[in-house]
C-alpha cells in the first residue's frame, strides 16, 4: 500500500469537504486553505522523493490488480506535476488570503479551490482513462464554479463559453474512449499501450489518436480549439486566473505528453506532423493575438496560448532533449505567469483598472513591484539567466538537433515578439506618465497591511522560484532526463503498472 | 400461445405509441403534447413488462415501476409549470 | 582564479549603490569606481603573462547536459577589450560624478553601469560561447533600462524600445547562429571552436551559421540597416552615450567577429557579407552625420560610420587588416569618449545641444576647448594624431585587395568617407566653440564646468596624443598580441615610418582633408538644402510599421475570435473532421470479421424515433416546452433501449436523470427569452447540418467498424470475479461500487461541487422578471390544488420504501445507490411541486449541504477504513449473516459507500432544485436554502 501516490489527491479532496463542512467560518477555512495546500505540496515532494528512488510508484485501487481494477502510478512525470500542483495551491491560496473579497468566501471559494486542485492532482497520477475523464470532470466544474463566483456578466459570457467547449471536450473524450475500449477492451493506459500495437489498421488508431488529440488539446489550448482561453481567463478575479494559468491548461499538456509517449507513439509520422504544425500555429496565433489586446489580462491570457505551443514543440519533436525543454518550459510557464497574473492583481489594487490606457508611473512609486514585475516578464521573453532563456534555449537546441528549422526559426520569432509585448507593458504600466483621471493616492497608500502582505508573500515565493530555476537548473535538468529516458521508453511504465505478467 | 400472443400485445403497443407520437408532434395545443407524453409513457410500461415476459429474464420490471413513477412526476410538473408558470413555488 | 574576480567585482559592486541610494554622489561614485578600478589594475598585472603569449583559462560546470559552463579566458584579444572597458569605465564613473551632482537618480546609475561592466567582461571575457550569449543578452536589457533611464521623456522610452527589440532579435538569431556553430564544431568551448575552422568552413550549414552569427554581430553594433537603434538611444544621459554606445556594447559585435576569426572568417562568403555592410554603414554614418544639429546625434552617427568603417577592415580578413581594425578600435575609443563627455557638458552648461544655436563658445570655456581639439583632429584624422594613423593604415589595406570589383571601389569609397569624416570633425570643433556668437540658448551666460570634472576628458585627451606620438608603443605590444590571439598568425612590427611616406595613402589623405574642409566651409548651403528634403525619423517609421503590424494581426485574430460559440464550435469540429478524415483515406474495410445480429422491427422502430426525436428538439428549438418534450421522448427511448438490451440498472438509472433533468430545465425557463434573437441564415444553416453530419456519420461509421471486430475484454474479469471478488450478483453495481468504486468517488465529487456551484450562484441573483409564455395568461388561482397535495403525500412513504427497497437490493438484483437516491430525490421533488417551497422547507429533515459533504466524506471514510487494515483504498469485503426470519443475506462494505453515493445524490438534487425554485418564488427570493 504506497500512500505516497494517493496522497496528493485525497489531501485536497479532504480539505475540500472539510471546508464545506465548516461553510460558516471563513476564519477555518482559511487556515485549512493554507495548510490542506502546504500539506499537498508535502505530499508531492514526498511522492518524488519516492519516485526518484524507485523510478515509479504503483498503487491499486480497492486492491483488485491492474488492469481490471484502477491504477494509480507516479512516474518522473507525475511526480513533478504533483509537486507543481502543490506549489501553485499554496501560493495562490496564500494570495487569496489577501485579495479574495469576502462575499466570494463566503460562497464557497476555498472548498472549489481545493477541489480543482483534487480534480488536477487526480488527472497527474491516475494510470486509467476513464478516471482521466472522472478527473476532468472535477477540474471542469469546479473551474466553472469559481469562473462564476461574483456573478458579474464578462464572467458570465466567459463561463457560458468555456463551459461549453470543455463539455464539447469531455464528449469527444468520453467517445474516444469508447471507441478505445471497442478497439482493445481495456481502459488501463499500460495495458491499451501493450495491446494497441496488435490492432492491425493503422488508419483506425489514427483516428482515435486525433479525436484524443483534439479532445486534449481543447484542454491544453491548441489553436484552433483555445477560444475559450482568451474569452474567460481574464473576467474572474485574479487570483482564480492565476491557478487557471498555472494548472489548467498544463493538465491538457500532461494528457497530451502521457498519450503521445504512451501509446501513441507507433504511427510518429502521422501524428507527430500534426502536432508539429498545431505548436507553430498556436505559437503564432497566440503572440498576435497578444500584440492587438491592450488590457493586461488579456494580454497574459493570450502569451498563455502561445507558450502553451512551444510545449507543444517539445513533444512534437519527440527527442529526449525536446521532451526536457518542453516539460522545463512547463515548469517555467507555470512560475511566471501566475507571478505575472498575481502581480496584475496587486496593480489593480493600487489603480484600480486593468487597461494599460488608464495606467502609468507605477515604477516611480512602486519600484519594487516594477522590478518583480521586469523579473517575470524577462523571464517569459526569455533572457538569460532566468529561467525561460533555458526553456527556449532547450527547445531551439532540440530543433535545431534534428533539423526542424522552420518551427525553430518560428519558435525565436515569437521570442522576439513575445519579448515586445512585455516590454510594452512594463512602458505602459511602469514608465509612460499617468494619463489623467488616475487615483495617484490609491498608487502611494501602503500595501503593508495584512491583504497586501498575503499578495506579496504570494508573489515572493513564485520569483524565489523563477529566479532558482534560471541559476540553479542543473539538479532540475539531471531529474528532467530522468523523466525523458522514461517518456521515450515506456517500457518500464508498462512493467511497473503491469507487474510484469505479460 | 404466449409465443404469438405477445408479439401481437407488442405490436398493438407500439400502434398506440405511435399515435401518441403523432399527437405530440401534432398536437395544436401544448397540452395535448404533456398528455401525449405521458400516454406514451404508460405504454413504454406496457412494452417493458411485455418485453421482460417475451425475453423471460425477470429482472426489467423495476424499469416499468421506475416509469410509472417518473412518469407521473414529470408530467405534474409539466402541467404545474403549464398552470401557473411556475414548478416549484 | 583572477579571472573570476575581474568579473564579479563589478558584480558585487552593483549592489552597494542601488541599496544605498540616498548617499550623496560622490560617495556613490566611489562605491563605484573602486570596484572598476580593481577590476583594471588585475588586468594589468596579468599583462605580463598575456604578453608572454599565455592563455589562461578558468572553468567551473553549470549546467554540463546542455554544454554550458562558466568558462573564462583570457588571451591577448580578450585582455584589450577588458581593459578598455574597465578602464574606460573607471574614467566614465568619474565623469558621471560631476554630471550627476543635484540630481537623486545616481545610485541607480552606478548600479547599472556597473551591472553592464560585468556583463560586458562576460562577453569579452568568456570561454564558452553559450556562456558568452548569456551575457550577450545583459548587455541589450542592460542597455534598455540604461536608455529609458529618463523614462518619463516618451523619446526615451521609445528608443529603449527599439533599441531592446532590435538587439533581442539579433541576440535570439545569434543563439540559433552559435548552436549551429557548436554542432559544426562538436564543442561550445571557444579554444576547440577555434581549432576547429577547416571543418566548420567546409560543412554545408555553413551559409547559414554565418548569416545567423553576423546578424546578431551586426545588429549590435549597429550596422547599416540595424544602424537606427544608435542615434535613438542618444536620449540615455550623455556617460551612458559615452561608455556604452561608444566605446564598448557597439564594439561588442566587432568583438565577436574578431573573435571568432579563425574559426568562419577568411572565406568567400564572409568578404561578401562584410564588406559590403561595412563600406554602407561607413558612408551612411559619415554622411548623415554631416548634417546632424544635435551634438549627439553627429556623434552617434559619426560612430555608426567608424563601427562600419572597424567592420570593413574585419571583413578584408588579411592580418594586417585586422590589426589595423584592433588599432582603430582602440582610437576610436580614445577619441569617442571625451567628446561625448564634452557634449554632456555643454548640454549642462547651456541647456541646449543644438549646434545651431551654440557658437563661440571659446570664450567661456577655453579649457574645454583646448582639450576637445585633440579628439577632434584624431577623429579628422589631421596628421600626428593617432586617427591620421589608423586612416593611412586604412587607406592602405583598402589598396590591397585584390578582388576585381572591389579593387577600385573600395579605395574610393573610403575616401569619400574619410572626407565626410573630416568635414563632421571640424563642425563638431569649430561649430562648437567659434563659428560666431551663441543665438538663444536657455541658459545664458554659460556655466562654467568645473575643473576636475574635466579630469577624466584630460586623461582621455593625453592617451589620444600618446598613441599618436608613440603608435609603436601600443601597436606592438598591445594590439599585435591581440591579432595575435584573434588570428592565430603572429603578426611583424609595424612599420609606421613608411607609413607616413606611402604614396598612394597620403594623396588619399591629402584628397580627403581637403575636401572635407571645403564640404565644410561650404557647409551653409548645404544644410539648407537638406532642410527642405523631407524628415524622415526612424523611431516613427518604426512605430509606424509597429502600428500596422498590430492591426493586421487585430484584424487576423478577430476574424477567429469573435466571440461566435458557433464558430468556435464549428472549428473543433471542421478540425476532428478534417484530420480524423485524413487519417481514414486509406481505410478501406470498415467491417470485421463479426457478422451482424438480426435486426427486429421494435429495435428499428426505436431506433428511428430517437433519431427522430433528436431532429425534433432542433426544429423545436424556439418552442421551449415542446423542444423539451422531445427531449423526453428521446430520453424514453433511450431507456427502451436499455431495457431491450437486458441493462436494467442503466435504464433505471437513464430514466430517473432524464425526468430529474427536464424538471430542472423548466425550472429555469420562463427566464428565456421566448424568441431566438435570430435564427442563423440559410449558408450558415447548411454549414452546420453539413459539418455536424458528416461528424456523426464519422463517428457512427467509426463505431461500426470498432464493432464488427472482435475484442478480448476485461469485462470477463468482472463477470467471473463479481460473487467471489465483490460479493454481489449485479456486475453493474460491483463495477460501480467495488472494482471501480474510484470512479464514482469522483463522480459524486462532480455531482457535489455542481449543486455547490448552483447554490453559491443562486445566492444573491436577482433576475428580472419572468418573461410572460402565453399571450393572454391567466394562471390558475390556487397554488398548491389539493389533489395534487394529498396524492403527493400518499406517494411518499411508498416512494421512499421503493427507494430502500433498491438500495439494499443493489448489490445482487439491479438497483444501487444512485438510482435510489434518484427516486427519494424524485418523490421529495413532489413534495415541493405540491406543497410549495416554504411548507417543503419546514418540513426538510436536514440542510443540503451537509447531506452532500457528508455523503463523500462517507464514501472516502468507507475507502479509507480499508487502511486501518493495511490494504490499498477502497478495498471492499464482505460476509454472509444470517438473521432470524430474513435468512442469510449478504452484507458488503461497499455498502456504506453506496449509502455515502445516495446521500449525495439525494443533497445535490434537491439543493439544487430547491434553489433554482427559489429562484422562481413569486413572493421573492426567500430564506436561504441548503
Amino acid at each position: 500500500m504506497r500512500l505516497e501516490v494517493i496522497l496528493p489527491i485525497f489531501i485536497p479532496l479532504i480539505a475540500g469537504t472539510l471546508s464545506v463542512v465548516v461553510w460558516r467560518s471563513t476564519f477555518y477555512q482559511r487556515w485549512i486553505a493554507v495548510l490542506g495546500t502546504a500539506a499537498l505540496l508535502a505530499s508531492g515532494l514526498w511522492l518524488l522523493s519516492a519516485v526518484r528512488a524507485e523510478g515509479h510508484v504503483v498503487m491499486q485501487m480497492g486492491n483488485w490488480q491492474a488492469p481490471f481494477g484502477i491504477t494509480i502510478v507516479a512516474d518522473t512525470l507525475s511526480a513533478v506535476m504533483a509537486v507543481l500542483t502543490g506549489l501553485m495551491g499554496l501560493v495562490v491560496a496564500i494570495y487569496s488570503l489577501g485579495s479574495i473579497p469576502a462575499s466570494h468566501e463566503r460562497f464557497g471559494y476555498y472548498p472549489l479551490m481545493h477541489l480543482l486542485l483534487a480534480g488536477v492532482a487526480g488527472s497527474f497520477l491516475t494510470g486509467d482513462l476513464f478516471n482521466l475523464y472522472v478527473w476532468f470532470e472535477v477540474m471542469l466544474l469546479a473551474s466553472f464554479a469559481l469562473l462564476t463566483l461574483g456573478g458579474e456578466r464578462a464572467q458570465m459570457e466567459g463561463a457560458i463559453k468555456y463551459v461549453t467547449l470543455n463539455l464539447f471536450s469531455s464528449a469527444i473524450f468520453l467517445s474516444s474512449i469508447g471507441l478505445m475500449y471497442g478497439m482493445v477492451g481495456t481502459l488501463n493506459m499500460a495495458d491499451i499501450a501493450d495491446k494497441l500495437s496488435e490492432v492491425e489498421h493503422t488508419g483506425m488508431v489514427n483516428v482515435l489518436a486525433v479525436m484524443f488529440m483534439v479532445a486534449f488539446g481543447i484542454k491544453a489550448a491548441a489553436f484552433p480549439l483555445f477560444f475559450w482561453l482568451p474569452a474567460s481567463y481574464h473576467t474572474p478575479r485574479v487570483a482564480v486566473s492565476a491557478l487557471f494559468a498555472g494548472l489548467l491548461t498544463k493538465v491538457g499538456i500532461y494528457a497530451l505528453y502521457r498519450m503521445f509517449t504512451l501509446i501513441f507513439n507507433g504511427d510518429v509520422a502521422y501524428t507527430h506532423t500534426i502536432l508539429l504544425w498545431s505548436a507553430g500555429f498556436t505559437m503564432v496565433t497566440g503572440v498576435l493575438g497578444a500584440a492587438a489586446q491592450f488590457e493586461f489580462r488579456r494580454i497574459l491570457a493570450f502569451h498563455s496560448v502561445s507558450q502553451i505551443g512551444y510545449m507543444i514543440l517539445g513533444l512534437a519533436l519527440y527527442t529526449p532533449l525536446a521532451l526536457i525543454g518542453g516539460l522545463f518550459y512547463v515548469i517555467h510557464h507555470s512560475l511566471v505567469k501566475t507571478c505575472l497574473f498575481l502581480i496584475s492583481g496587486l496593480v489593480y489594487r493600487l489603480t484600480g483598472t486593468y487597461e494599460l490606457k488608464e495606467l502609468g508611473e507605477v515604477y516611480r512609486h512602486r519600484p519594487g513591484i516594477a522590478i518583480l514585475f521586469l523579473i517575470a516578464a524577462l523571464s517569459l521573453a526569455g533572457i538569460p539567466p532566468l529561467s525561460g532563456f533555458f526553456a527556449k534555449f532547450i527547445i531551439v537546441r532540440a530543433g535545431l538537433e534534428i533539423g526542424a528549422y522552420t518551427l525553430t526559426g518560428i519558435a525565436l520569432a515569437v521570442g522576439l515578439l513575445t519579448l515586445f509585448s512585455m516590454i510594452k507593458i512594463w512602458a505602459e504600466v511602469f514608465w509612460k506618465a499617468a494619463p489623467e483621471g488616475m487615483d495617484m493616492e490609491r498608487l502611494k497608500a501602503p500595501v503593508n497591511d495584512s491583504h497586501g502582505r498575503f499578495m506579496l508573500t504570494g508573489i515572493g515565493i513564485l520569483i524565489a522560484g523563477i529566479l532558482l530555476l534560471g541559476f540553479w537548473g542543473q539538479p532540475v535538468i539531471e531529474l528532467f532526463e530522468v523523466m525523458a529516458e522514461q517518456l521515450m521508453n515506456p517500457e518500464g511504465y508498462i512493467e511497473a503498472v503491469l507487474g510484469g505478467e505479460q | 400461445m404466449i409465443a404469438w400472443v405477445i408479439p401481437i400485445a407488442l405490436g398493438l403497443f407500439s400502434l398506440g405509441m405511435l399515435f401518441c407520437l403523432y399527437r405530440l408532434a401534432v398536437g395544436p395545443d401544448i397540452i395535448d403534447r404533456v398528455l401525449a407524453l405521458d400516454t406514451l409513457m404508460i405504454n413504454g410500461i406496457a412494452v417493458i413488462v411485455l418485453a421482460d415476459i417475451q425475453m423471460a429474464l425477470g429482472i426489467i420490471f423495476e424499469a416499468a415501476l421506475l416509469i410509472a413513477l417518473m412518469g407521473f412526476i414529470g408530467t405534474v410538473a409539466m402541467t404545474k409549470y403549464l398552470l401557473r408558470g411556475d414548478v416549484i413555488e | 582564479m583572477q579571472l573570476a574576480l575581474i568579473i564579479l567585482v563589478p558584480l558585487l559592486g552593483a549592489f552597494a549603490p542601488a541599496l544605498r541610494r540616498r548617499d550623496p554622489v560622490w560617495r556613490l561614485a566611489l562605491f563605484a569606481g573602486l570596484p572598476a578600478l580593481l577590476s583594471f589594475s588585475l588586468l594589468l598585472s596579468l599583462l605580463p603573462q598575456v604578453l608572454a603569449g599565455e592563455v589562461l583559462v578558468y572553468q567551473w560546470d553549470w549546467i554540463s547536459q546542455l554544454g554550458l559552463s562558466f568558462a573564462l579566458r583570457l588571451d591577448g584579444l580578450g585582455w584589450l577589450f577588458a581593459t578598455l572597458i574597465t578602464g574606460m569605465g573607471t574614467l566614465i564613473i568619474a565623469y558621471a560624478r560631476y554630471y550627476f551632482e543635484g540630481k537623486a537618480t545616481s545610485g541607480r546609475f552606478y548600479s547599472l553601469i556597473l551591472l553592464f561592466m560585468f556583463a560586458m567582461l562576460g562577453i569579452v571575457l568568456s570561454e564558452n560561447l553559450l556562456f558568452m550569449l548569456v551575457f550577450w543578452e545583459l548587455t541589450s536589457l542592460v542597455s534598455f533600462l540604461l536608455i529609458g533611464f529618463n523614462w518619463h521623456s516618451q523619446g526615451a522610452r521609445r528608443g529603449a524600445r527599439m533599441s531592446l527589440v532590435i538587439t533581442g532579435g539579433g541576440g535570439l538569431l545569434l543563439l540559433a547562429g552559435l548552436l549551429l556553430l557548436g554542432q559544426m564544431a562538436g564543442s561550445y568551448q571557444l579554444s576547440e571552436v577555434l581549432l576547429a575552422g577547416e571543418r566548420i568552413k567546409a560543412d554545408p550549414r555553413y551559409p547559414v551559421m554565418l548569416s545567423l552569427v553576423l546578424l546578431g554581430a551586426f545588429t549590435k553594433s549597429a550596422q547599416f540597416p540595424f544602424h537606427l537603434w544608435l542615434p535613438h538611444a542618444m536620449s540615455a544621459p550623455t556617460p551612458v552615450s559615452a561608455y556604452l554606445h561608444s566605446a564598448t556594447m557597439v564594439k561588442a559585435g566587432l568583438f565577436l567577429m574578431a573573435r571568432l576569426h579563425p574559426a568562419i572568417a577568411d572565406t568567400e562568403l564572409w568578404f561578401n557579407l562584410v564588406v559590403p555592410t561595412g563600406m554602407l554603414t561607413l558612408m551612411v554614418g559619415a554622411f548623415v552625420a554631416m548634417f546632424m544639429h544635435d551634438i549627439k546625434g553627429l556623434l552617434a552617427y559619426s560612430t555608426i560610420s567608424h563601427l562600419g568603417l572597424i567592420a570593413l577592415l574585419l571583413g578584408l580578413g588579411t592580418p594586417l587588416a585586422v590589426s589595423a581594425a584592433l588599432f582603430h578600435l582602440v582610437c576610436h575609443a580614445l577619441f569617442k569618449a571625451p567628446l561625448f563627455m564634452m557634449a554632456g557638458m555643454v548640454d549642462q552648461a547651456t541647456g541646449s545641444r543644438d549646434m545651431q544655436r551654440i557658437n563661440g563658445l571659446w570664450r567661456y570655456m577655453p579649457v574645454l576647448m583646448v582639450l576637445t581639439a585633440v579628439p577632434a583632429a584624431a577623429m579628422a584624422g589631421l596628421p600626428l594624431m593617432s586617427g591620421y594613423l589608423s586612416k593611412k593604415m586604412l587607406f592602405v589595406e583598402s589598396l590591397q585587395v585584390s578582388y576585381p570589383f572591389w579593387t577600385t571601389v573600395v579605395p574610393v569609397w573610403v575616401t569619400l568617407a574619410g572626407l565626410f569624416s573630416v568635414a563632421y570633425s571640424i563642425r563638431i570643433f569649430h561649430n562648437v566653440f567659434y563659428n560666431g556668437r551663441p543665438l538663444d540658448l536657455p541658459i545664458y551666460p554659460p556655466r562654467q564646468p568645473s575643473r576636475r570634472a574635466m579630469a577624466p576628458l584630460a586623461l582621455l585627451t593625453l592617451g589620444c596624443l600618446v598613441v599618436g606620438f608613440a603608435p609603436a608603443l601600443v601597436y606592438d605590444k598591445v594590439v599585435a598580441m591581440a591579432v595575435n590571439a584573434a588570428s592565430g598568425t603572429l603578426v611583424p612590427a609595424y612599420d609606421f615610418s613608411a607609413l607616413s611616406v606611402a604614396r598612394w595613402p597620403m594623396i588619399m589623405s591629402i584628397i580627403a582633408m581637403i575636401g572635407g574642409a571645403l564640404f565644410y566651409l561650404a557647409r551653409n548651403p548645404l544644410f539648407a538644402i537638406h532642410s527642405r528634403l523631407p524628415e524622415v525619423d526612424a523611431k516613427n517609421i518604426f512605430e509606424w510599421i509597429v502600428d500596422r503590424a498590430i492591426a493586421y494581426s487585430q484584424r487576423r485574430v478577430y476574424q477567429l475570435e469573435n466571440g461566435s460559440l458557433q464558430r468556435y464550435l464549428a472549428l473543433i469540429l471542421v478540425t476532428t473532421v478534417g484530420l480524423g478524415g485524413w487519417a481514414l483515406l486509406r481505410f478501406d474495410q470498415w467491417q470485421g470479421p463479426i457478422a451482424l445480429s438480426p435486426v427486429d422491427a421494435m429495435s428499428v422502430f426505436g431506433a428511428s424515433v430517437i433519431c427522430l426525436a433528436a431532429l425534433g428538439v432542433v426544429v423545436f428549438h424556439h418552442a421551449r416546452l415542446p423542444a423539451l418534450l422531445a427531449l423526453g421522448v428521446c430520453g424514453l427511448f433511450v431507456t427502451l433501449a436499455f431495457a431491450r438490451f437486458s441493462a436494467p440498472d442503466l435504464a433505471l438509472t437513464q430514466l430517473s436523470v432524464e425526468v430529474m433533468a427536464v424538471v430542472i430545465m423548466m425550472l429555469a425557463l420562463s427566464f428565456l427569452p421566448q424568441r431566438s434573437p435570430h435564427e442563423s441564415s440559410l449558408p450558415r444553416w447548411t454549414r452546420d447540418l453539413t459539418v455536424a453530419g458528416i461528424a456523426g456519420i464519422g463517428v457512427g461509421g467509426l463505431a461500426y467498424a470498432v464493432l464488427t471486430r472482435p475484442v478480448d475484454s476485461i469485462s470477463d474479469f468482472f463477470l467471473a470475479n463479481a460473487v467471489p471478488g465483490g460479493g454481489g450478483t449485479n456486475v453493474v453495481n460491483v463495477i460501480l461500487v467495488d472494482f471501480r468504486g474510484f470512479d464514482t468517488l469522483g463522480e459524486i465529487t462532480v455531482l457535489g461541487i455542481a449543486a455547490v456551484a448552483v447554490y453559491a450562484f443562486t445566492r444573491d441573483l436577482h433576475l428580472k422578471e419572468r418573461v410572460a409564455q402565453i399571450a393572454d395568461e391567466h394562471w390558475v388561482a390556487d397554488p398548491h390544488p389539493v389533489i395534487l397535495s394529498m396524492v403527493a403525500r400518499l406517494v411518499l412513504p411508498i416512494a421512499l420504501l421503493v427507494s430502500a427497497y433498491i438500495f439494499l437490493r443493489g448489490h445482487n438484483m439491479p438497483g444501487g445507490g444512485f438510482i435510489a437516491g434518484l427516486i427519494t430525490a424524485a418523490a421529495l421533488t413532489l413534495q415541493y411541486m405540491a406543497g410549495g417551497l416554504v411548507w417543503a422547507q419546514e418540513r426538510m429533515l436536514t440542510q443540503f449541504r451537509p447531506l452532500i459533504g457528508g455523503g463523500i466524506l462517507l464514501a472516502g471514510v468507507t475507502g479509507m477504513g480499508a487502511w486501518v487494515f493495511g490494504y490499498p483504498f477502497l478495498t471492499s469485503t464482505f460476509g454472509y449473516f444470517s438473521l432470524p426470519l430474513v435468512g442469510k443475506f449478504e452484507l458488503a462494505s461497499a455498502l456504506l459507500f453506496d449509502l455515502g453515493v445516495y446521500a449525495t445524490v439525494v443533497g445535490s438534487t434537491l439543493l439544487i432544485l430547491a434553489n433554482l425554485g427559489k429562484l422562481m418564488t413569486v413572493a421573492g427570493p426567500g430564506k436561504e436554502i441548503g
